[in-house]
């Protein structure tokens, strides 16, 4: 103590006094101290969130939920823990203000007791004889030392350090070695660039994408008409399909192609059409830029909704997740890209089309919440994956596939959303546009015929719309199919609606015989319609949603021709080709055969 | 009309049909659409409006159900930050004049009673010009982030003040100071090996602290501020331990976080240092007495250093030249060091853990999701932008761990030269860049004729100290015999 | 030891340092500059955006107020003031009763209070709630999502660096202005679809 006290007044009693206050107020501030840091261990352990105790009991109610005793202890519990919980956090409250109040006067009377003291400094008794060479000399080895420790310190906790980022991990490094050996190996197997692209006789003896390869008109004439799913009648093979997925299955040649997944994975299969034996099954991944999981979508769309394509070398298949794969019909992976994970209220279900060497996409998106996301439609290389075109789009999603259409003069390919735009197939160029629906939630893929192109939108309208002018040749507000993908024939237009019934319009006039817009009948069905409807011949096939086909004439009266039923039901448009229906339930894939 | 029925009727078809499914499947997740109906009441039911239920202190009035506009409880008034700047402004010029002019320890003391009043239980220590140091550098580094005008005031204020004044700011002012300040109880000396050495931990803190900030990875300084809880009058965990410790050793050493710890005190040492009107021992002629030498609790006078023995002009000169070759030498030592320790550091950046989490969990199918990985996954951000983003902060992270080593070894390399440069000191003078103008040594002076509370003019006990004071005092045996007398 | 002494030699260290000093002033207000140009007038609070949060607990335990700022908050007019709450009945809930074995909530914060056959009306009570988000959870799951979190600004200290922010893992803290300071759910939206009119197959 270098400064020395004035006697005369540590003997009074306000110094006395004030000492005791000071010596009161510092350990009161202590105690409540101590207490406080007691009561913030406890707090921790009396979280009501996850007591213990009390989720055993819950636990035993929920086997024995007439066992009063079990309710009372739970309640008294609750009670308990609520009670300890509030109060600890009430203690810590007030406890604070005690020890500040504490230390309140504690500092107060001790400053107090200074004026008191009348301290009168006195020099240090020892002559502190500096030594600046011994001062010097000193700092300079303490500040090394901590310098050393700082950087010793440092170096300990960084140098064992290893971030997972550093180096790719060994999964990654496998992943990408298979990917590379499966590469080259394919392009030993795949003859890819040198094989010419299949002539147009090919794609119509197959059934290339969604709806074959005549907007929903099959090449057949003659194919069964009853089968019995229960008992196995006409059924000449069926397969389980590992992963679910409502994407209809495409045909080339000997081979069925479909897609499945789930929120785990997304596989693309291929089946043999002889005995339905799975040739191979492709497993999607180590896609850059795929999402380590995929995105939250509506469970009736699920992670493949998306029908596949081929263009006679290689089959392509798009996901929810947005990943993009071109396989060879072996299943060797050609390219694979992520277009982005799709911002979809329901999950992305736009089907994919080839155009001689173009791959088409449409890829709507829900532009509304701030997101970097775009909607748009490109061109792909088949051969490649690069992009030949895009082209963005300004407006919402749609869950519409893209539409070919030869008006005779060039080929368009054609994009129902709330605006309807057509697209020059090579280029992208946009060749018209027609503002048709503000905020519908468009499914159905627009249909072609004799000039007229038809669009359907759920809960609002049909429109036939004049391809060349752009003009509405009729609308009409009711009996609108909001999945199912309308078959226009024979100057008819026959639709399945969702929650049930088949309808029939005219289709050039939209108006029955008294000139009244009006269907020209409505069939009353026990089930709706997601799949499309197929014209085989002179019959019109129409599977609704339980799995029961609607055979029926394409006439201006409803006919029925037969409702053979399988077990199984399905939102998947059936591949009608030769003598045979291809046709995947929620389960399995069935072949139908004469 | 027929149509508008009709389109009714097929809603209404799907709607039952869609609660049927309902009930049979598992829910979707369908976060921005309402599964039930809004209820249509018969009775003159009204809603109460969300926020209205409860009044300022979570009392529930749910009696009242007559239609008002709901109030949600508003934040701290804007103008509040405008008055608490002219607090700042009022108390630093005040304490500026008080610390220059008036010498007067008792002024700055009622001035630190009002600012830990004030800006410390009032404005709960928030905001604060320490604190604001991480919002002007994320604000310099981060142009997502922009700082309110009011906290870059706070951050300049008082280091302009420190340019001019000195430290006003620590004596008067900072609430963090006055609490340490007020429970100095016995200062102990602490060995000069041990403070230079110490010394080294505020830069340490700043520019970590800089650095976290910019790269917008968190701000240290207001996670570990340890009063925080006192002004808040919270008494939870972390703030209270950090709190009551550092309160404790500030009974015996003086002040520790400003002198150990404080980032901002970095600064306002680099201003001070230039400081024009600082507060002076003494208002005349230092008479040497040697009076004022323990008033310090910091240890913050420089004594006279006249006539001590010195080194030779050589030994000096050459070893200034080494430390001057070795300057860059530790400055690159001190970068590589701080880039080794980058991915620590980066660790620290949500961005960056989450990356590494998704990586090793990737690498190790058997690990445990964490919470953090399984909601990155459900958001369906591609992994890439994860990664891309993570790196960019890593990489960011490897040149601020060069710059911020690079800067340590020079401040490391600038003291070793420092405490070779021995200066002439020829009376007792405040330490510039660390005094944190308290004025304590102002009423030691006995030159100054109108503070002396310690003594009152021509007493005996002020001819005792002068004595004492004296170049030419009295034997060591006798000051202690002397002492021992009076204690 | 360098003897600095010498008449010129003390001009000359007066030089530098008058340098150094501008140096310094130049220095503040060039930092001073950088950081006001780039700067705000108005302040910000912390504010969760429910449609970012996933409801993970944080919220309660990470705040340095305790019980925490955040708290629930129900919206009335998006509330389906259904009889079998599922923010307020506990999964395995015996009755619809609002006894403790029944209730979700941990700190029986949610009051029920019966309206007209067959509706109830739910109200939180501040005081009680801990912002667990445990109803929060289970009313956007299975409900309407009417309940979600808010700060509440009377209670919120606005801290420079938020802790809860810190440990938020998706990213629904954010700054917010100081005039907007709250996100809430006023609006009544649209009855649901159901998901039932699928884009799934056409």
């Amino acid at each position: 103590m270098r400064v020395v006290e004035q006697e005369k007044n540590t003997t009074s009693l306000a110094y006395r006094g004030l000492q005791a206050l000071a010596v009161i107020g510092g350990v009161f501030s202590f105690v409540i101290c101590i207490l406080l840091i007691a009561n913030n261990l406890s707090l921790k352990s009396s979280d009501p969130i996850h007591l213990k105790s009390l989720e055993g009991r819950l636990e035993e109610m929920k086997g024995d939920p007439q066992n009063e005793a079990i309710k009372l202890q739970i309640r008294e519990l609750d009670y308990i823990s609520r009670r300890a919980f509030f109060t600890s956090q009430h203690f810590n409250q007030m406890g604070i203000y005690f020890l500040v109040g504490g230390l309140v006067i504690t500092i107060a009377s001790y400053k107090t007791l200074d004026a008191y003291r009348q301290a009168v400094p006195y020099p240090d008794s020892s002559d502190p004889k500096d030594d600046l060479i011994d001062d010097a000399h000193w700092a300079r080895k303490s500040l090394t030392g901590g310098a050393l420790v700082l950087a010793g310190f440092a170096l300990i906790l960084a140098l064992p350090d290893n971030s997972p980022l550093d180096e790719p991990h060994e999964p990654a490094k496998k992943g990408s070695a298979q990917q590379t050996a499966q590469g080259s190996s394919e392009n030993k197997s795949n003859p890819s660039k040198a094989t010419p692209l299949a002539t147009p006789e090919e794609l119509a003896k197959n059934w290339p994408s969604f709806r074959g390869p005549a907007s929903g008109v099959s090449s057949s004439s003659e194919v069964p008409i009853t089968w019995d799913g229960e008992s196995g009648e006409g059924i000449a093979w069926k397969i389980p399909v590992p992963l679910p997925g409502f994407s209809s299955p495409i045909l080339w040649e000997d081979r069925v192609f479909l897609t499945g997944g789930d929120t785990q994975s997304r596989e693309v299969y291929c089946f043999s059409t002889q005995d339905g034996k799975m040739l191979w099954r492709h497993k999607v991944a180590g896609i850059p830029g795929s999402p380590a999981v995929a995105p939250k979508v509506s469970s009736d769309t699920g992670y493949a909704a998306s029908t596949m394509t081929t263009d006679g070398v290689r089959v392509f298949a798009i996901f929810s997740t947005g990943d993009l794969v071109a396989l060879d019909m072996e299943g060797n992976r050609i390219w694979g890209k992520n277009l982005g994970v799709p911002e979809n209220p329901y999950g992305h279900s736009s089907s994919l089309i080839c155009h001689e060497d173009v791959l088409l996409i449409q890829y709507d998106q829900d532009l509304e919440e701030e997101s970097p996301k775009e909607s748009f439609v490109a061109g792909i290389d088949v051969t490649t994956g690069d992009e030949k075109w895009k082209v963005k789009r300004d407006f919402g999603p749609s869950w519409a596939s893209p539409l070919l259409v030869n008006t005779g003069e060039r080929d368009e390919v054609i994009l129902a959303a709330e605006k309807v735009v057509s697209y020059d197939p090579k280029t992208g160029k946009v060749l018209w546009e027609f503002e048709w629906i503000e905020g519908g939630e468009i499914a159905p893929t627009p249909v072609y015929s004799d000039g007229l192109l038809y669009l359907c939108c759920g809960f609002a309208r049909i429109t036939a719309l004049d391809i060349k002018t752009q003009e509405i040749v009729w609308e009409n507000e009711e009996q609108v199919p909001g999945v199912c993908t309308p078959l226009v024939t024979g100057g008819l237009f026959f639709a399945g609606l969702d929650e049930g019934g088949i309808v029939c319009f005219d289709a050039k006039t939209g108006k029955d015989a008294d000139g009244e817009l009006i269907e020209l009948w409505f069939e009353e069905t026990d089930d709706g319609f997601y799949a499309s409807p197929i014209l085989v011949g002179d019959k019109v096939y129409l599977m609704d949603r339980a799995g029961k086909m609607h055979i029926f004439t394409p006439e201006k009266k409803f006919k029925s021709l037969g409702q053979p039923i399988l077990s199984e039901s399905t939102v998947c448009t059936p591949v009608i080709i030769g003598k045979t229906i291809y046709y995947r339930g929620t389960e399995n894939l069935y072949k139908i055969s004469l | 009309m027929v149509i508008s029925y009709k389109f009714l009727d097929q809603r209404f078809i799907k709607l039952l049909f869609g609660l049927l499914i309902l009930g049979l499947m598992p829910v979707v997740q369908a976060e921005d659409v309402m599964r039930f109906p809004a209820p249509e009441f018969d009775s003159n039911y009204t809603f109460p409006e969300t926020w209205d239920l409860m009044d300022g202190r979570g009392n529930t009035i749910i009696q009242d159900t007559t239609p008002r506009d709901g109030q949600a409880p508003l934040p701290t008034s804007q103008t509040q930050q405008w008055i608490d700047v002219g607090v700042l402004t009022l108390a630093l010029s005040l304490g500026a004049w008080l610390a220059v002019k008036r010498r007067s320890r008792r002024g700055l003391f009622w001035l630190m009673i009002f600012s830990l009043g004030y800006f410390g239980f009032y404005k709960e220590g928030c905001v604060c010009p320490i604190g604001s140091i991480q919002n002007v550098a994320l604000s310099i580094f981060n142009s997502s982030y922009a700082a309110p005008i009011t906290v870059v005031i706070f951050f300049v204020l008082p280091l302009a003040f420190a340019l001019f004044f000195g430290r006003v700011f620590c004596a008067s002012v900072c609430a963090l100071g006055a609490i340490q300040d007020l429970v100095i109880w016995k200062p102990i000396q602490l060995p000069r090996k041990l403070t230079i050495a110490l010394s080294m931990i505020p830069y340490v803190y700043i520019g970590g602290a800089i650095l976290l900030a910019a790269t917008n990875t968190g701000f240290i300084i207001c996670r570990y501020d340890p009063f925080i809880g006192f002004f808040r009058l919270n008494g939870n965990a972390p703030y209270l331990y950090l709190g009551a410790g550092f309160l404790l050793a500030g009974m015996f050493i003086a002040r520790p976080y400003c002198r150990f710890f404080c980032p901002y005190g970095v600064l306002l040492g680099l201003m001070s240092r230039f400081a024009r009107w600082h507060l002076a021992i003494t208002p005349t002629e230092c008479v040497d007495c040697r009076l004022c030498e323990a008033s310090c609790p910091f240890d913050y006078i420089n004594k006279p250093n006249t006539g001590l023995e010195r080194e030779e002009r050589a030994t000096g000169v050459r070893r200034l030249a080494s430390l001057f070759l070795l300057l860059p030498l530790l400055v690159v030592l001190g970068g590589w060091v701080g880039h080794e320790m980058a991915p620590v550091m980066a660790r620290y950046n949500n961005t960056v853990f989450l990356a590494e989490q998704i990586t090793a969990e990737k690498a190790d199918p058997t690990m445990k999701a964490s919470l953090e990985t399984t909601t990155f996954r459900s958001m369906g951000i591609a992994e890439e932008q994860l990664m891309a983003e993570a790196t960019k902060i890593r990489s960011q992270m490897n040149m601020g761990g060069w710059l911020l080593g690079g800067f340590l070894g020079l401040v490391f390399s600038l003291k070793l030269i420092n405490t070779s440069l021995i200066r002439d000191q020829k009376d007792y003078e405040v330490d510039k860049p660390h005094c944190f103008s308290c004025g304590r040594c102002c009423s030691y002076c006995p030159s100054d004729e109108m503070h002396m509370p310690n003594f009152k003019p021509g007493s005996k006990a002020l001819e005792e100290a002068l004595a004492l004071g004296k170049p030419s005092e009295p034997e060591p045996e006798t000051v202690s015999a002397m002492q021992k007398g009076k204690a | 030891m360098g003897d600095l002494n010498g008449p010129d030699k003390v001009s000359r260290i007066e030089f530098l340092r008058q340098g150094l000093s501008r140096l310094a002033s130049v220095a503040l207000g060039l930092v001073g500059g950088l950081a006001a140009f780039g700067s705000r007038r108005e302040n910000t609070v912390w504010q969760i955006d429910p449609a970012k949060c996933v409801k993970c607990e944080h919220c309660s335990t990470d705040c340095v107020v305790a019980p925490s700022a955040v708290k629930c908050v129900q919206s009335y007019p998006i509330c389906g003031y259904c009889r079998y709450c599922f923010g307020y009945f506990h999964p395995h809930y015996d009755e619809l009763t609002s006894a403790a074995e029944n209730q979700l909530c941990p700190t029986d914060a949610i009051e029920r209070v019966f309206v007209e056959d067959p509706y109830w009306e739910y109200n939180i009570e501040m005081d009680k709630c801990i912002g667990c988000a445990k109803c929060v959870k289970a009313c956007e799951d299975f409900g309407n999502a009417s309940f979600y979190l808010q700060v509440n600004h009377e209670i919120c200290v606005n801290c420079n660096n938020c802790s809860i922010a810190m440990q938020c893992p998706s990213d629904a803290w954010d700054r917010v202005p100081y005039d907007e300071p709250y996100r809430l759910k006023h609006e009544p939206r649209q009855v649901a679809e159901l998901s039932f009119e699928s884009p799934g197959k056409k």
